[in-house]
């Protein structure tokens, strides 16, 4: 049985309890938990190898009021859309998923496969982290794991603000090169865009809670977030706040 | 010329230098190597982009160690101590390898 837990919070915050839970996982006093979360406000959040100056536009984002965190996890710059774009983060042991990196990717990512099917849209999990309709990225995610713990999490766009996300991002040329497209506005799509209607934030979740419970094979059950990984959260967020963190690289 | 090389590499001294090199790989992810070079030892080094590696500590250990220890000479046995301590997806433990022995050489031939 899996843990559910749906909710939202500041950029600093969420990337805190995704962390908590990942710590707790270590020391195995936490079920297996699939998260779904809001960023509120809208925020960006970038790997932990990037340079913040080099792929985000900075002076965009503050005009934006969108504040920018660096997760503990690698890959690429995300916008997480307040109004379009739904987090999810898996939290288990090691041995529930293959130990080769790619197939756990690719595992936890039928879960989203599996949702959007639901719409009707077919899609497909592109290595090394995205999940893509028609050739467009839908969703892209990002795995840490730690001892016999693993934290995958990952982006939903289901209503995202594209030219907005084209703004605040630096792509450079030679990316879209290699994904063969010319702007960034032909790498990405929303649910909103493949299905011809306005998608919700209910439906999405609704979605994602059946897709990911058909990909793990297990009922999901919703819950509450444990008070110790609460107080985990809040002592990680500080970390998330400092410029020396989000500016380290 | 000689001043104007020294020049596009940011040289902002006599005996200082900061070189980058970078790569797309064919995963589409990207990496890129910086190293700030003062009187033939490298003051600074920073490893950027956007891959994965894992356990990030060990990470973080690589680069202090090419920092505090690195040297054209001995980069090689260095990053072979953590081929198999770092676990990198998207790019190889042999790119930044490269890339750092790219910057050495551009530095070299200023």
């Amino acid at each position: 049985m899996w843990r559910l837990v749906i909710n939202s919070g500041t950029a600093e915050s969420n990337m805190a309890l995704d962390e908590a839970m990942l710590i707790m996982k270590e020391k195995k006093t936490t079920p297996n938990t699939l998260r779904l979360y809001t960023f509120i406000p809208s925020a960006v959040t970038i790997g932990y190898f990037q340079k913040t100056n080099e792929v985000v536009d900075l002076d965009f984002a503050r005009e934006e009021g969108i504040s920018i965190v660096r997760r503990i996890t690698g890959g690429g710059a995300v916008f997480h859309d307040e109004y379009g774009e739904i987090t999810y983060s898996v939290t288990s042991t090691t041995d529930y998923f293959p130990s080769d990196v790619q197939e756990s990717y690719r595992e936890i990512c039928t879960g989203l496969v599996y949702a959007l099917k639901e719409f009707g849209v077919e899609s497909k999990f592109e290595p090394i982290n995205d999940v893509t309709v028609r050739g467009k990225k839908i969703s892209g995610s990002a795995q840490i794991r730690r001892g016999h713990a693993i934290l995958q999490h990952g982006t939903f766009m289901y209503n995202t603000d594209i030219p907005k996300l084209g703004r605040l991002f630096k792509v450079p040329k030679e990316k879209l090169i290699a994904h063969r497209v010319n702007t960034i506005f032909d790498r990405v799509t929303t649910l909103t865009r493949e299905v011809g209607r306005t998608v919700t934030r209910e439906e999405v979740i609704d979605a994602l809670k059946r897709g990911f419970s058909k990909a793990f094979n297990s009922d999901i059950m919703i819950d509450r977030v444990l008070g110790e990984e609460l107080d985990l959260a809040k002592t990680i967020e500080e970390k998330y706040k400092s410029q020396a963190w989000n500016y380290r690289r | 010329m000689r001043r104007s090389i020294r020049a596009k590499l940011g040289i902002t001294g006599d005996d200082m230098a900061r070189i980058e090199a970078s790569k797309r790989v064919k995963s589409g992810k990207s990496i890129k190597v910086e190293i700030e070079m003062e009187n033939e030892r490298i003051k600074d080094f920073i490893i950027s982009g956007d891959f994965f590696a894992y356990p990030l500590e060990q990470f973080e250990e690589l680069q202090r160690e090419v920092l505090e220890n690195g040297t054209a000479e001995n980069i090689t046995s260095i990053i072979n101590e953590y081929k198999k301590k770092i676990e990198f997806t998207g790019i190889n433990i042999q790119d930044i390898e490269d890339l750092i022995l790219e910057c050495l050489t551009k530095h070299h031939s200023i």
